[in-house]
């Protein structure tokens, strides 16, 4: 560059105005999704060029590189017909595509070849053969003859073959015919089975849901063998039309119940759906409540107890959780170990996550409650040494009991988060280091780490994610309330909690059934009868089946 | 289906949670005041007479099917009679659960909450019970049952942990003043039972006169006996009962429990329980009186009225201006209004409507044998 350039530029970029990188979002205009409707509803054209016309605009197939069209020329009974396929790079299985799809359909074998007609039935009276033939139609020879696949239909409709080779389907269009084959030949990497992560049993079973959906219903089929098992499949979203599974085992679970599920599930008017959380919200009772409605679990063993009890299951293509309907409290408060251990422990397991229940939300609004305004209920000397820790305190009890509230959803969150190996450090960190040190600092009383500490732990036991959750929430309201008005506010909230716990119904059934409204409870109490004992399923359930064993079920011990 | 209809349980509750309410209040102290050591006999004896009352007139609603009060006395003085019984009704609720309420606010504040304004913890009670009646009817009469059982438990507790405390010598003179205080002038103690109001007004949500009948009887009987024990708590265990204190007289009593030397004082776990109680007592007040309202105003929208109702028994609580006026609307006013409304008022109502309805009935049947003749 000559000096004088330089010179130049060099004053150019003094005297210039900065120019900055500025990307902005340009509107859209609202008109172009006009063709993209026109080209939705549509039949399947007569002529290849339009089908093959058509279906490059609707995939974009100039640009989507993993959108593959094989064009070629067809050989059917000597005669020769222009056709196509089209299919998802990844989701199908391209050796089966090579040899039971291609190979037939291209290669000029001498079968194929052979032009004669195809003799249905042949009579011989006085020296006269009498032959019947079957006209020949291109289209059932193919059917018949040329496709060697389990699983093909014939789709007229353009939106009905998309969706399903969006699925991994590959669909076969040949001139002249006015429909498509539509062929099963998926093949996709996936998630094996493997052990359920949230869920864990000791003594149940190890299978957990994947993120594929013919995948959990074969689950669910194997360990129910039962032909009136149903699963239907219901479409839902409209940019995203995927599938999901409505399970239920016909001459078992409510008919009302099952038409509800499939009715709310039809009327889902939603752009896309990715997950069943997502769903679950769609279709629960009451929207608005922090309270889960709806069951989700990822055990195929809870799923299957849950359907022959007469529950319907959703299972949605893409997650790997079944949700349950309809549930009651104690539902989300049962563990997946109580009905492989003996009735006596899980019975034990299961008073104690009740009082966990209680603890969670309670403990730290009656901690409150109690130092503040019923000291006398405290015992002198503990009374005493809960003074003695707070002396050097400088905040408020209640300021005290948030910030260590706080300090301990911070860490739980964060320990969700971080990357799984640094998870326990930040344990370390939160527990050790903070309590530790906030003591030292007489920032929080030791006696208030120890009530923080046991509603954490409290917390944890409660078998269910989303009741942990509403659990974690509704606390806060109780320490505030316990703060301000002591047992009083206390009892707000408890009775505003009851209030509210009543109303609900989960499709149909009352939120606390069997104990309010108060129906035959001895069938399905919280605690767990016996095996041998658990002669009737719930009652709130309205089984077409009512009873599911007979009143001796060891007739082994009848002589 | 009506979807208000409720269970044998469920309405068992609502009349025992309006019962204890009173319990938990003065009631066992006025009953010990008028009557002395006679006061567990006096308890049998109004529960008897109570409980006689109520069967002879479910006698008289049995041929008013699933009809309340109101609708026996539009039935017997039309549209008029049934706005006079509906606003004599309303006045009693609001006055008598605004005065309830009161007292057991006083006592809180004298507790425990002596800096919080009563008027303030008066509103936090009604804001309650409003929110609880926007829920429904349901709910209230679910939560009801739920929360029943643990404040019937917390009576027995406190009768039973303090077993070895009582003096039974205490009981004597059996007849207390004499027979005359005890069971001529003491029959007017049946005011106790003044809460059975409810009675005549829950049978719409019966599914029929038998479980009407059923649910009175059980609810008196269970009435009676908490009564009882906690007039036998109270006698056994204090010397003289003075009511002087302006604290509930079966809180006195918890403040008497101790479980060995670690639990001495667990008296503010009581508090909770009664809170509740009170919570609950006053939902179902204000569920009753909407109902009532409505009959009798022909609408069928709820919030507004439930504003309304809430809002007079907060004036109500404003009204008295010290404790001896609170104790004087509980004992007195309380007592005469409820011995006039529910023995007297709707008893000539009832009898009225009975006699009316046996007067057709009869006319109907002479109707049909004369055709019957003609013919």
């Amino acid at each position: 560059m000559k000096l004088i350039d330089k010179l130049q530029n060099f004053f150019s970029s003094i005297f210039q105005d900065d120019k900055k990188y500025d990307f902005v979002l340009s509107q859209e205009t609202v008109g172009n999704t006009q063709p993209e409707d026109l080209l939705k509803k549509q039949n399947i054209y007569p002529s290849i060029d339009v089908n093959l016309e058509y279906i490059n605009a609707r995939y974009n197939s100039l640009i989507n590189s993993d959108i593959k069209i094989r064009e070629f020329i067809l050989n059917a009974k000597g005669k020769q017909f222009k056709a196509f396929i089209i299919y998802i790079d990844g989701l199908v299985d391209t050796a089966s595509i090579n040899d039971y799809i291609l190979t037939p359909l291209m290669l000029k074998s001498y079968a194929n070849q052979n032009n004669s007609p195809q003799i249905i039935s042949e009579a011989i009276t006085s020296n006269i053969s009498v032959r019947k033939v079957k006209k020949f139609n291109i289209v059932d020879y193919i059917y018949e003859c040329l496709l060697p696949q389990n699983n093909v239909k014939k789709v007229s409709s353009f939106d009905d073959l998309v969706r399903d080779v969006n699925f991994g389907n590959c669909a076969l269009f040949i001139d002249t015919i006015n429909f498509a084959f539509n062929i099963d030949i998926k093949k996709f990497t996936q998630r094996s089975i493997s052990e359920p992560k949230n869920e864990p049993s000791v003594r149940g079973s190890q299978e957990a849901f994947v993120e594929n959906l013919r995948t959990n219903t074969s689950m669910i089929r194997r360990n129910i063998n039962n032909e009136n098992l149903v699963i239907e499949n219901i479409v839902i979203g409209k940019s995203n039309q995927n599938n999901c599974a409505i399970c239920y085992i016909k001459n078992i679970a409510n008919s009302s119940l099952v038409a509800e599920a499939k009715y709310r599930l039809n009327n889902i008017d939603v752009d896309y759906i990715l997950s069943c959380s997502e769903l679950e919200q769609l279709i629960k009772d009451n929207p608005g409540t922090t309270l889960p409605e709806i069951l989700s679990t990822e055990r195929v063993d809870k799923t299957c107890a849950n359907l022959l009890q007469g529950r319907v299951v959703i299972i949605y293509n893409g997650s790997p959780y079944a949700l349950i309907l309809p549930v009651t409290l104690f539902d989300f408060v049962s563990s997946p170990e109580d009905v492989n251990l003996n009735y006596h422990f899980s019975n034990l397991l299961k008073l104690i996550r009740g009082i966990a229940f209680f603890i969670t939300l309670l403990l730290p609004g009656l901690y409150l409650a109690i130092t503040i305004y019923h000291r006398e209920l405290v015992p002198t000397e503990l009374l005493y040494s809960i003074v003695a820790t707070r002396v050097s305190v400088p905040f408020p009890i209640v300021l005290e009991v948030l910030m260590m509230e706080l300090s301990f959803e911070l860490i739980r969150e964060a320990g969700l988060r971080v990357p799984s190996p640094l998870g326990s450090t930040v344990g370390i960190v939160g527990a050790l280091v903070l309590g530790e040190a906030a003591v030292s600092a007489n920032i929080v009383s030791p006696i208030l780490i120890i009530i923080i500490a046991v509603t954490a732990i409290s917390s944890f036991s409660i078998p269910d994610f989303s009741l942990s959750f509403h659990l974690r929430v509704t606390r806060f309201a109780y320490i505030l309330l316990g703060s301000l008005c002591g047992f009083l506010g206390i009892g707000v909230g408890m009775f505003i909690h009851i209030l509210v716990l009543t109303s609900l119904k989960s499709f149909g059934v009352p939120y606390l059934a069997p104990y309010s409204p108060l129906s035959s409870v001895g069938n399905h109490s919280y605690f767990l009868k016996p095996v041998w004992k658990r002669e009737k399923r719930a009652n709130f359930l309205k089984s077409k089946k009512p009873i599911t064993q007979e009143k001796i079920s060891m007739k082994w011990r009848e002589k | 289906m009506n979807t208000e209809k409720l269970g044998n349980f469920e309405a068992i509750s609502l009349v025992i949670i309006v019962m204890i309410s009173h319990i938990i209040l003065n009631l066992p102290n006025e009953i010990l005041t008028s009557t002395l050591s006679a006061a567990p006999l006096n308890v049998i004896y109004i529960s008897s007479i109570v409980l006689i009352f109520f069967i002879v007139l479910d006698k008289f609603f049995t041929p008013f099917h699933n009809k309340d009060i109101i609708d026996v006395a539009e039935y017997v003085g039309g549209s008029l009679l049934k706005k006079i019984t509906s606003i004599i009704y309303t006045i009693h609720l609001i006055f008598i659960s605004g005065i309830l309420i009161l007292s057991f606010v006083d006592t809180i504040k004298t507790i425990y909450l002596q800096n919080m304004p009563t008027e303030l913890i008066c509103l936090l009670f009604i804001l309650v019970a409003i929110l609880a009646n926007q829920f429904g009817f349901k709910s209230v009469s679910r939560t009801n049952a739920i929360l029943m059982p643990f404040i019937l438990i917390t009576i027995v507790v406190i009768f039973l942990s303090l077993f070895t405390d009582f003096v039974p010598q205490r009981i004597f003179p059996i007849l207390g003043y004499g027979v005359n205080e005890t069971f001529v002038s003491g029959a007017s103690n049946i005011f106790a039972f003044g809460e059975l109001i409810l009675l005549f007004l829950i049978r719409p949500n019966l599914h029929n006169s038998k479980q009407a009948k059923k649910v009175g009887i059980i609810s008196i009987l269970l009435s009676s006996l908490f009564l009882f024990l906690s007039v036998l708590a109270l006698l056994l265990l204090f010397p003289y009962i003075t009511g002087g204190e302006g604290v509930l007289s079966i809180y006195m009593i918890t403040r008497s429990i101790q479980f060995g030397k670690f639990f001495q004082r667990l008296d503010a776990l009581f508090i909770l329980i009664w809170a509740l109680t009170f919570f609950s007592y006053l939902s179902v007040v204000i569920s009753y009186t909407l109902k009532l309202n409505k009959k009798a105003t022909s609408t069928n929208k709820n919030s507004p009225i439930v504003y309304l109702i809430g809002l007079a028994i907060f004036i109500v609580t404003l009204i008295p201006q010290n404790i001896s006026q609170i104790r004087f609307a509980e004992n007195v006013i309380y007592k005469y209004s409820s011995l006039f409304i529910v023995f007297i008022l709707s008893s000539t109502i009832l009898i009225l409507g009975y006699l009316k309805k046996k007067k057709e009935q009869g006319i109907v049947k002479i109707t049909s044998e004369v055709k019957k003749d003609e013919s």
